[in-house]
């Protein structure tokens, strides 16, 4: 049943998405005559009718939602009225460097937080235990803006041993992965040591030391696989975190990603770029909470029976 | 009960409390009484500009204390500054949040009392909200309509209303069908009755804690984005702002980002611990054994 | 004959379950089939069987707490308002229920009086001061101490907690009572003295009672009169020592040889149940019980029994009932 299990989430998802994109046509249509941002208040009447016509304005309004959808469905973005250029093409040549940016953030957030979460909930109550907590408060109360700043302080102002902006180099992505992995890895710590919290206890971890495993044995085999199942549905959230962080952590180190390109076309109202922005992140999120989800039935071996028992 | 008596109580209950949370509350308290006092105590207008007396030390660093600590750019004196930015960061976050939390619980309630084709819709909304990080929603608005105080406000107010909503909807609803609230059905109280009178009170505290777990957050928005330069903006100043602008100055004057950067995070770290400690203290349904420290 | 008080014809009641895969059908749970009972003035109802069998949907279907799909349900001659909320709610005042779970019935934030004061304040009695005076006259009555009144419930033993619950049904003087395994959530040592309490406001405030109950020796203490329900549907209708003396259905007598006796060595027989109850009721053929019955025969797979009166107030559903006794 697992395929009609993943038709299910698929069709959620694509819900999400229509609803979402909805939403962007009803707040775009909410927020003035489109032709305005494009041409200007003070257009010639003659370029409005025409841009009326091509856009179909004059249409009723269910007719262009038709249309608005048959556009995103053909890849049509718009426009960037700053520099003309397809939205789609201005927003797709940023989005390599945020990957970049991410996904080694997310690595390092995941080195830097699971092992600290395991030690906090293997020594209990312990000094260690404390240092875990302690980072998972400072990760969460820390903005990251600040942490940037703090960053520059130490690292390129007082050591000058990193430049404190651009990119091109691995010196120019070690402040950015720390601080976007920082902010995100509290979480995460707390997170896994909770759920390892939960797992120890448990009866089968009690049987496995009555057997006479080794303890070293008992937690990588028998208690590690069991506290992973949660924790890939927090990773799923924390994606919406990592893109957000992104956004900021971007504008911090001035970061040439999709992040800082929303920043700058926010302040210059360039709409075609910040829906494009919104689509695309929309479609990343709902994407990788759909893979998520697939990912919980495939590794939790107890929904993987129940399904098939159905 | 007479007052000495409360007092006492009060007092005992103070002295179980955590040190942590303790100092927490104090600070959040200073926090509270500088946002309310602001204008009082500001020994200039925030807004004054001096641009002879730009870059100022604070005290500990040399300055003196006609500028305890220092002044900015533009020769503004940085303490007025940062007391008129608390005032402006919390009671941003304050509504913001207050308005998540009453609309949220309205639409929990609502959900949970008509089912069938609203709750659908208002699930809907809630997935879709839940689906984008929120900083993205609030950019792209900013950018549709441009900005303006009360519109920002009132995003802070929808930033945290899908959560109370599913909260509650997920708990009126097991109301509902078992326990106090079917009884009190069952002797023929009115929905609204019910609702106020039996199922508020009974979830007030899951509320207070996701209030406190909340406002942070919010605090965190307001000034992530206020930094960015696309929240509150100037002539007007919140802790963000303050950081942000104070990033041009890093190289002479460090301590112009630093010392609003400090405040926010004591700021959220404080709320942050009380929200854990109310959390352990009031919700045994939320307490997760393992986040006990 | 007189009037009965509570009449309910031919109640049915099913419940959706979700879809189990995307386009599967959804499938129907009829938790009560065919139901029909009477209540006449002064008299208590026990209705039994085993947990899942529909007593309670029976007892939420005679409050009007739900509406049956087919059938209805008079209450002094009258159908039960369901659509115009107010009078439907004004109808509470006559129909009142006791929990099985006292505790989860009483609001944790409220104090004694209060809650048992409330009803009166909601129904606009008197003031507030005649409204207490009132609640702590009934709380007197079902025998709390005036050291409850401004306590809370979680403070306070299961057994007095049920007695809280008892007396705010009482406080409106209604006229009919349905209590739903009123005494299964309680200590064994409380259980004796609830049903005693029940049974003396019963007589003491002339309530017409529905006594829903797995546990027959309680029923059997406290009913004139039991049904019997197996799978949704009443197998079994018969005055309460008729019922224990000579049980009809195969399966109230299996019921009945299951009851504790205080004499151990009694030679009685034990009838043993044997098979289990069908999955999916919805496409049973036949007697609902024939998968478990000792005594099937072909007959009972392929048809069901209609109801039969064997006698004054006794109606079976069984193709071969019997009078024979049995312990």
């Amino acid at each position: 049943m697992t395929f009609t299990y993943a038709l299910i989430r698929s069709l959620r998802g694509a819900l999400t998405v229509l609803v979402l994109l909805s939403l962007v046509f009803v707040i775009l249509r909410l927020s003035g005559d489109p032709l305005d941002a494009l041409l200007g208040d003070d257009a010639d009447p003659e370029l409005v009718a025409y841009y009326t016509a091509l856009y179909g304005l004059d249409r009723p309004i269910w007719e262009q939602y038709l249309r608005y959808f048959g556009g995103l469905m053909q890849g049509d973005f718009g426009f960037s009225y700053r520099d003309g250029r397809d939205a789609l093409e201005v927003v797709l040549e940023r989005v390599p460097a945020t990957l970049q940016l991410g996904l080694t953030a997310i690595a390092f957030g995941l080195f830097l937080s699971i092992p600290l979460g395991i030690l906090g909930a293997l020594y209990r109550d312990s000094p260690m235990d404390r240092c875990t907590m302690a980072f998972a408060v400072f990760g969460f109360s820390l903005p990251n803006f600040f942490l940037g700043i703090l960053l520059i302080l130490l690292f390129t102002m007082t050591l000058q041993m990193l430049p404190s902006s651009g990119s091109g180099s691995w010196a120019h992505m070690v402040m950015p992965v720390l601080t976007l992995g920082t902010s995100s890895a509290g979480s995460i710590a707390r997170f896994a040591r909770s759920s390892m919290l939960e797992v120890l206890p448990k009866p089968y971890m009690i049987t496995a030391a009555a057997k006479g495993i080794t303890r070293p044995r008992r937690i990588t085999w028998h208690a590690l696989p069991n506290a992973a199942i949660p924790l890939v549905t927090i990773l799923g959230f924390r994606i919406g975190d990592i893109i957000a962080g992104a956004v900021v952590v971007e504008a911090v180190f001035a970061w040439p990603g999709v992040g800082r390109l929303l920043v700058s076309s926010v302040s210059s109202r360039d709409l075609a770029i910040v829906q494009t922005i919104v689509i695309l992140v929309t479609l990343t999120m709902v994407l990788t909470n759909l893979l998520v989800d697939l990912a919980y039935g495939w590794i939790d071996p107890r929904l993987r029976t129940e399904r098939k028992g159905k | 009960m007479t007052a000495k008596p409360r007092l006492m109580s009060i007092l005992m209950v103070w002295m179980r409390v955590p040190m942590l949370v303790r100092i927490s509350v104090l600070f959040v308290l200073l926090m509270m009484l500088t946002a309310i006092f602001a204008t009082v105590f500001a020994p200039y207008d925030y807004a004054k500009q001096n641009l002879f007396l730009r870059l100022e030390p604070p005290f500990f660093l040399g300055g003196s204390m006609t500028h305890p600590l220092g002044t900015d750019g533009l020769g503004r004196d940085i303490l007025s500054r940062l007391m008129m930015a608390i005032r402006v960061s919390i009671a941003v976050a304050l509504v913001g949040t207050l308005i998540g939390a009453v609309l949220g619980t309205i639409i929990g309630f609502v959900a949970a009392h008509f089912r069938g084709l609203v709750e659908e819709v208002i699930m809907a909304l809630v997935d879709a909200q839940a689906a984008l990080p929120f900083l993205i929603i609030v950019l792209a608005v900013l950018a549709f309509f441009g900005n303006n105080l009360w519109l920002f406000i009132g995003l802070m107010g929808i930033y945290g209303w899908e959560t109370y909503a599913r909260l509650i909807r997920g708990m009126v609803l097991s109301a509902n069908t078992q326990g106090y609230a079917m009884a009190a059905r069952s002797l023929g109280f009115s929905p609204l009755r019910i609702y106020r009178r039996h199922v508020l009170p009974n979830i007030f505290n899951v509320l207070i804690v996701q209030f406190s777990l909340n406002f942070p957050q919010t605090i965190l928005l307001e000034t992530s984005l206020s930094f960015l330069g696309l929240g509150i903006q100037a002539p007007l100043t919140s802790l963000g702002e303050m950081l942000g602008s104070g990033r041009d100055h890093l190289v002479l004057a460090w301590w112009v980002a630093v010392i609003p950067g400090i405040v926010i995070f004591l700021t959220t770290m404080s709320i942050s611990l009380i929200g854990d400690w109310l959390r352990d203290r009031l919700d045994p349904t939320l307490t997760n054994t393992a986040n006990k420290s | 004959m007189t009037q009965p008080l509570v009449e309910a014809k031919g109640l049915w009641r099913s419940y959706t379950m979700p879809r189990k895969t995307l386009f599967g059908r959804r499938t129907r749970l009829t938790a009560v089939r065919d139901v029909t009972l009477t209540i006449g003035p002064g008299e208590t109802l026990g209705l039994v069987g085993e947990s899942g069998s529909g007593k309670s949907t029976v007892g939420r279907l005679i409050l009007g707490l739900e509406a049956p799909d087919v059938g209805e349900v008079l209450f002094d001659g009258q159908p039960l308002e369901m659509d115009n909320r107010r009078a439907w709610r004004e109808e509470r005042r006559n129909k009142q229920l006791i929990f099985q779970d006292p505790l989860g019935a009483l609001n944790p934030r409220h104090r004694v009086l209060d809650q048992v004061a409330e009803p009166l304040e909601v129904f606009g009695a008197g003031s507030m001061a005649s409204r207490r005076d009132k609640a702590r006259q009934m709380l007197r009555r079902v025998g709390l101490s005036d050291s409850v009144l401004e306590r809370f419930p979680n403070a306070l033993s299961g057994g007095q907690r049920q007695r809280i619950v008892i007396a705010r049904a009482l406080i409106l003087r209604p006229r009919f009572l349905v209590c739903d395994e009123p005494i299964s959530a309680l200590d064994v040592s409380m259980q004796a003295q609830v049903v005693r309490l029940l049974a003396e406001v019963r007589d003491e405030f002339g309530l017409v009672m529905l006594f829903i109950s797995h546990d027959l020796a309680v029923v059997r203490h406290i009913a004139h009169k039991v049904a019997v329900m197996y799978l949704g549907e009443i197998v079994e209708t018969a005055p309460v020592e008729a019922l224990f003396s000579s049980p009809a259905h195969p399966y109230t007598q299996a019921l009945i040889s299951a009851v504790p006796v205080p004499d151990p060595e009694a030679n009685r027989i034990r009838i043993l149940l044997d098979g289990e109850p069908p999955q999916r009721l919805d496409d049973l053929k036949g007697c609902p019980f024939h998968t478990r019955c000792p005594r099937r025969q072909t007959v009972c797979a392929e048809r069901a029994p209609e109801p039969v009166i064997i006698d004054t107030d006794r109606v079976v559903s069984c193709h071969f009932p019997t009078l024979e006794q049995v312990a």
